[in-house]
């Protein structure tokens, strides 16, 4: 039980930790945009820059909810028809990332390409 | 149109049915087991796990409105750093019960501390209780938005139907529970105490890896070197097996090394409950 203690107290400090790096989210940082509608994801191909903070915009401009789901990016999200969100990614390695939409499995994935 | 019709009830019963599982499941291992571990306390915790699920439920609402309208709060970090916090608290309290679970069975075979274990650890039932809640309100916020989102872009008949398509995802999800209750009344106590701890661990393990996703997502650490294997060509952690895998305990195809140093870590700490007592007393 010794040991659940000393883990929640580390969990606790990370979790005090977190405004940091947060507390310095502008409005500089590059945007760009994927729109989901029914399923259907455009760009299906976004390029985006490796090892630099850019946030990205989604908006579902569909008639159903849609879920943006990547286990490479570690990101999920989900939006109502007609909501918007952002979200906002530091530092990814260069490579291909995977993404699809969580509610629509039977379309095709999106790829998040960074260079 | 018909065939239009039945796919779209299928796919709208498959994603609640999806989004609820995991909270169904945590729900009825801890009635199943509580009701078979502490026959006497029965009523007491059946009722603290059902108002943690109300509870939880009341919370999915909440988060589902915060995240449709006023989303500015759960955008961007927001909801990750939300998530994380869910997440940890979730696994941590996962551990702390399978601890609770192996000091009840051992409190079992010692007649003489069983009283002054039960006494002492009565104060679990709270545990019980928010352990639900979050299962329910980690997994319910996104299918509440999923079928209101519906619900609010269908008229007339067609909201029905989704409301329709919605129960029948409920439904499916109850008959699983049901099987699960069922099931655990078939199998002896110990037998019961066992899966259940598993599942319960391999649920943490899975939030585990949710809290290191978000944790990495925030910029907090670094992953620490990049992908050291893919294995996504046996095991795809993105579709299929692999994803229900990927979500359930935690399986990643491309794991980087603190992904991998944190599993281990939760399995550490999990591996102690299976470790004999250092001394002849039943652990405090």
């Amino acid at each position: 039980m010794r040991a659940i203690g000393w883990l929640m107290r580390l969990l606790a400090a990370a979790v005090l930790m977190v405004p940091c790096p947060t507390a310095f989210a502008e409005d500089e940082d590059p945007v760009f945009e994927v729109h989901f509608s029914n399923g259907v994801v455009s760009p299906s191909v976004i390029e985006v820059p490796a090892n630099t903070r850019f946030k990205l915009e989604l908006h579902n401009d569909g008639s159903t909810p849609i879920e943006f789901e990547s286990i490479p990016l570690r990101k999920e999200k989900v939006l109502a028809p007609g909501a918007s969100s952002f979200l906002v990614f530091r530092s990814l390695s260069e490579g291909n990332y995977a993404f699809f939409d969580d509610f629509h499995l039977d379309m095709p994935p999106a790829t998040l390409v960074a260079r | 149109m018909s065939t239009d019709l039945t796919l779209q009830i299928f796919e709208i019963a498959s994603v609640v049915w999806r989004e609820s599982f995991e909270a169904l499941l945590v729900v009825g291992i801890l009635l199943a087991w509580s009701t078979r571990a502490a026959p006497e306390a029965r009523g007491r915790a059946t009722s603290w796990i059902l108002a943690g699920a109300g509870a939880g439920l009341a919370l999915a609402l909440m988060l589902a409105l915060i995240m449709s309208r006023a989303a500015g709060v759960l955008e961007g970090d927001g909801e990750d750093i939300l998530q994380m916090i869910m997440a940890a608290l979730a696994a941590i309290l996962m551990l702390r019960m399978v601890f609770w679970m192996r000091s009840m069975d051992r409190g079992q075979t010692q007649d003489l501390a069983d009283r002054a274990v039960r006494h002492a650890e009565a104060g679990n039932w709270p545990g019980l209780a928010t352990l639900a809640a979050l299962a329910v309100a980690r997994e319910g916020a996104e299918t509440v938005v999923f079928l209101f989102g519906l619900m609010a872009a269908s008229q007339g008949w067609q909201a029905g139907f989704v409301v329709a398509s919605g129960l029948s995802g409920f439904v499916l999800a109850a008959i699983s529970f049901w099987a699960f209750k069922a099931g655990s009344k078939l199998v002896s106590r110990t037998v019961l105490s066992r899966v259940s701890e598993v599942l319960l661990l391999m649920l943490g393990s899975g939030l585990t890896m949710i809290v290191v996703d978000k944790v990495i997502s925030l910029g907090i650490f670094s992953p620490m070197t990049g992908p050291l294997w893919d294995s996504s060509g046996l095991l795809d952690d993105g579709s299929g097996f692999g994803a229900f895998l990927a979500g359930l305990v935690g399986y990643r195809a491309r794991p980087e090394l603190l992904p991998l140093l944190s599993l281990g870590f939760y399995w550490l700490i999990a591996s102690l409950a299976y470790a004999p007592p250092l001394t002849g007393k039943s652990p405090a």
